[in-house]
């Protein structure tokens, strides 16, 4: 079921948002593997300094 | 026959016994035995002189309301076993229902009791104190204990001035709010080190598990909220506004999240701690918690924010779902 069937009035759910150090491996999103570029653009946001910037899921 | 009659009474006179043997070998008193004197309106003295006459021993509290008007004080290593309907609420306003503090004794080693404990029952703040507080401990196990309504705490961890606060295993523990009008309050607060807390859920407090201190470790913690509604029309619920599911303050070392699960709140996973690990942990918002609430009323909601520290995100099983639950 897409995002936009299940809710109709929120606004957009950050995964992650921050200036940390962090790795994350193995994220699921909804029962799918994440990579944070599946994401539409606006959908959600992702941000992080290049030199820390998450891995992908595998 | 009456050789038969006389056997089964011999019996059941040995079982009631044995009974009565296991139960004086588990606990030394009873509350009944401190019964309330002329002029006491409330129970907290004749707790209070129940707990002063069980240093380092096992005082029982039998089912039924008792009623504080002022704080339950424990110094002295007594471990407190409530029957599972016994409540302690709070008759006033006041900071805690029952504080716990050996930290006056804390430097003494040798008298020091590893096993002390307080167990099951019910404290109820009723929105007007917060419900315990534990300080200057060391290998204290807390279990099987709902904590409701606390006005700013359910449990405060190692809050007060003074040395000591370690080793607490907590297990089994619920929090629940049920009154209006303390939104910013946390289920847990925690602040000393190296505790475990396992199986423990807390519901409508605004932040659930904040924590700060070095090795604490949290297993299948689990953070709900929603119940509780909007203070006005169109509003985010009292308790889902700007609440936290766990948050990880930057004071904080080697903090883990195992199994844990933020069921709705505005942040998941709020980590400014260093060498954080968040394992198999899942968060999900309950999108009928907030159906009614105008779009520009509502929160931005994240998984994970983290202005500072190093984390750790994995492993597999961590599930980032935003699906509704059916209602």
């Amino acid at each position: 079921m897409a995002d936009s069937q299940v809710v109709k009035n929120h606004k957009p759910t950050v995964i992650y948002e921050g200036n940390g150090r962090a790795r994350f491996r193995d994220i699921i999103y909804n029962g799918n593997g994440y990579n944070p570029g599946e994401f539409k653009p606006g959908a959600c946001v992702f941000k992080m300094d290049p030199p820390t910037a998450p891995k992908p899921a595998n | 026959m009456k050789i038969l009659v006389v056997l089964a009474l011999a019996l059941a006179a040995c079982g009631a016994a044995a009974d009565k043997s296991a139960e004086a070998q588990y606990w030394d008193k009873s509350v009944a035995d401190f019964p309330a004197l002329a002029g006491e309106a409330d129970d907290a003295p004749r707790l209070q002189r129940a707990v002063d006459a069980s240093a380092n021993k096992v005082l029982f509290v039998p089912a039924g309301d008792y009623k504080l008007a002022q704080t339950l004080i424990i110094t002295n290593f007594c471990s407190v076993l409530m029957h599972k309907c016994a409540r302690f609420q709070a008759e006033r306003p006041m900071d805690f229902v029952v504080r716990v503090n050996f930290s006056p004794v804390f430097k003494a080693r040798d008298i020091l009791d590893f096993g002390t404990f307080f167990k099951g029952g019910r404290i109820d703040g009723r929105g007007i104190a917060s419900c315990m507080s534990i300080h200057g401990y060391i290998h204290f196990t807390l279990r099987d204990v709902c904590f409701h309504n606390g006005k700013l705490y359910g449990l405060r961890v190692k809050g007060d001035p003074g040395p000591g606060g370690a080793e607490l295993n907590a297990f089994n523990l619920h929090f629940v709010n049920k009154e209006k009008g303390n939104a910013g309050n946390a289920a847990v607060r925690v602040s000393g080190c190296d505790d475990n807390f396992t199986d423990c859920w807390s519901m409508d407090y605004t932040i659930g598990f904040d924590i700060e201190g070095g090795a604490n470790f949290f297993t299948r913690c689990h953070v709900w909220g929603g119940v509780i509604g909007a203070p006005a029309p169109g509003e985010m619920p009292e308790y889902l506004k700007d609440s936290i599911g766990f948050k990880i303050r930057k004071n904080s070392g080697n903090v883990l999240l195992r199994d844990c699960y933020s069921d709705t709140a505005t942040i998941g996973f709020l980590s400014e701690g260093w060498e954080v690990r968040i394992l198999g942990c899942t968060y999900l918002y309950n999108m009928g918690c907030i159906r009614n609430v105008k779009p520009e009323k509502l929160d931005k909601m994240y998984v994970f924010k983290q202005p500072g520290g190093s984390m750790l995100v994995s492993w597999r099983t961590a599930r980032l779902s935003r699906t509704t639950s059916p209602r």
